[in-house]
């Protein structure tokens, strides 16, 4: 439908436009915080990718770990450059992710929920028991890519937040292309409909496959930021909270639309930062809200934006067609 | 470590009632998801508040017994009233938006119970008839936690009997394999699903009072119980009686076998042996028909 891309499109400016405006008006604290909600929007978006071919992962920590984990020690024990350590944390994610793509895909629905759950919470044991990696303790001393030759420095809060944001930016132009060439369209039909597809003789393992790698590599990209961003690692980068947190992003902002993981990331970490410093017991506010779009907004925030749209127009044919009728 | 024969066999048994525990709470899920096709996480919060009460009960005098007879009832009514005021609102929905709809009931209900019994663990004392070791194969074991395999023991045979030799059983099966025929028969589901789900929250309660006393009754309880839940249905196969039998007692053996021989591979264990399940058979060892491919 060309005009749901066009909603998805103007929502994304306009988030744009007003993530651009508040950057000159919040300082230091809230320019990490722009940073962490670009990060975890990569993140989600990546999670969105997956769920495009009809998949929901409840691992996905795991690749975010393992992108962080692996940025961590090629640089801090093996002395990789930053730019080089991210490519091969990328592609140790691209490469676990085949690895373990080819058993869970076997599995669909609730069984790959449970599954992928179970993958990522081997990385999570792996990181909390290795010693090279200080075990639970986690590791501290993860630098941050070095643009200094731009004329960069990452390790101001706001040159970082500017970066994090543009990277934000590209991987949703990416995604946004992907989503429109044969690719994205083949993991849309299957989603839909993946006997027909494969009836068609599609075959759905391998779409689904690259998905999955994808998804899992764009996830680990996200990790190395996530990293260099808190300049540690801990094993809970990857532990079962942090998949339920993205996944709850996704659906809160809208599965499959792109965008709406991006509303979703940046309205959880928003939330998470304000209840947490008004409340008590903010888990409890937090709570509701999830109740609320769950009963009020079940295809999430911008999936409500695309209804009222369609809904709109379809009352504008009706009008159009009333009144040229009344005409004749 | 000494695996003597006294040893195994005592975590033979700790095994066996790590299993009831897990049956009681993965039945009523599965059962749930079978025939209605709902994944409903807030299970575990209704399991939570029924120590709570069992907690409170104690603290206002009332005996172990007391706490099995009413807290059982009371988190049944508690998962009745969450069924008509929220669960059934999403019925209709994806599996993804009753995930985020039982995730804001645990958040709630998890903060509802510090806020009312603090962040503290409680304990729940056993029943003081129960409180001692008998002789079991030679060996010493404790009394209550052989109660509770009784009680596991006893309700599969009650349900076993309940699902295959009732007409209600026989209706439920039908609505897990094949839902809208049972429905062109003229067999209003939708209250033998309030049945089920009520069944469902009464044995999550009962499981709950059983398990205070050995495990102790703290916020958080219910994220620790509902995940191994989630895998023991998937092991077993969803909607299945057969399937959260098997299953449980495989993720018991599991657990309680994974920390004695692999001890640092314990945290593992019970997602490895999921893993390996799902991997060759993709929807559980004995999933119930509509699962069946």
């Amino acid at each position: 439908m060309a005009e749901t891309d066009v909603t998805r499109r103007v929502i994304a400016v306009a988030l744009a436009v007003g993530a651009l405006m508040s950057y000159f008006l919040v300082g230091a604290f809230g320019h990490e915080m722009m940073s962490e909600i670009a990060i975890f929007s990569i993140f989600a978006m990546s999670l969105d990718l997956l769920a495009l071919c009809g998949l929901v992962s409840f691992g996905h920590a795991g690749f975010f770990g393992i992108g962080a984990y692996a940025f961590g020690g090629l640089t801090v024990l093996l002395g990789w450059a930053p730019w080089a350590a991210m490519l091969g944390a990328i592609m140790v994610g691209a490469l676990i992710a085949t690895i373990a793509g080819m058993f869970v895909l076997r599995t669909s629905g609730v069984f790959f929920i449970m599954v992928t759950l179970a993958v990522s919470l081997m990385f999570y044991a792996w990181a909390f028991r290795n010693p090279t990696f200080n075990g639970a303790d986690g590791m501290s001393g993860v630098p941050r890519l070095d643009l200094s030759a731009l004329g960069i420095d990452m390790n101001s809060p706001g040159a970082f937040a500017t970066v994090m944001m543009l990277v934000c930016v590209a991987i949703w132009v990416g995604l946004e292309v992907l989503l429109g060439a044969p690719f994205g369209q083949m993991l849309s039909a299957i989603r839909q409909n993946a006997n027909r597809v494969h009836a068609l003789g599609g075959n759905v393992f391998n779409y689904r496959l690259a998905a999955y790698v994808g998804s899992g590599a764009i996830a680990a990209f996200a990790g190395t930021l996530m990293a260099q961003h808190a300049n540690f690692i801990s094993p809970d980068i990857g532990n079962w909270f942090v998949s339920g947190d993205v996944l709850i992003a996704v659906v809160i902002g809208g599965i499959g639309t792109l965008i709406g993981p991006v509303i979703g990331a940046m309205l959880f970490i928003v939330l998470r930062h304000t209840l947490s410093s008004l409340f008590g017991y903010w888990y409890l506010w937090l709570g509701l809200v999830f109740i609320g779009v769950a009963l009020f907004m079940p295809n999430g925030i911008v999936g409500a934006i695309i209804q009222i749209r369609e809904r709109l127009s379809a009352k504008r044919k009706r009008e159009r067609v009333l009144e040229s009728g009344g005409g004749g | 470590m000494i695996l003597g024969p006294s040893f195994l066999l005592e975590q033979i048994l700790n095994s066996l009632q790590l299993a009831m525990l897990l049956f009681l709470l993965t039945i009523g899920l599965s059962v749930i998801f079978g025939l209605m096709d709902y994944l409903n996480l807030a299970h575990g919060t209704i399991y939570m508040f029924a120590a709570y009460a069992a907690l409170s009960i104690t603290r206002l005098g009332g005996s172990f017994w007391l706490c099995l007879l009413l807290a059982p009832i009371i988190s049944a009514a508690i998962g009745l009233i969450l069924y008509f005021s929220l669960l059934r609102r999403v019925e209709t929905q994806s599996h993804l938006v009753q995930v985020l709809l039982t995730v804001g009931v645990i958040y709630v209900g998890g903060d509802l119970v510090r806020l009312a019994y603090g962040d503290t663990p409680n304990n729940v004392p056993q029943p003081e008839i129960l409180a001692r070791t008998v002789m079991i194969f030679g060996i010493e074991y404790p009394a209550y936690r052989l109660f509770i395999i009784v009680l596991g023991l006893v309700t599969q045979v009650a349900l076993y009997f309940g699902l295959e030799r009732t007409r209600l059983g026989a209706i439920v099966r039908a609505g897990v394999d094949d839902r809208p025929t049972v429905e062109t028969l003229g067999i209003n589901i939708g209250l033998v699903f309030t049945f089920v789900f009520g069944l469902g929250a009464y044995l999550a309660g009962v499981a709950g009072v059983a398990a205070a006393p050995i495990f102790g009754v703290y916020p958080g309880m219910d994220v620790m119980i509902i995940i191994m839940v989630l895998i023991v249905v998937v092991v077993g196969g969803p909607g299945s009686l057969k399937g959260a039998i098997l299953g449980s007692l495989l993720i018991a053996f599991a657990d309680t076998f994974g920390k004695i021989l692999l001890p640092q591979f314990a945290m593992v264990m019970i997602y490895a042996v999921m893993a390996v399940v799902l991997v060759f058979r993709p929807h559980g060892l004995l999933p119930a028909g509509r699962f069946r491919v």
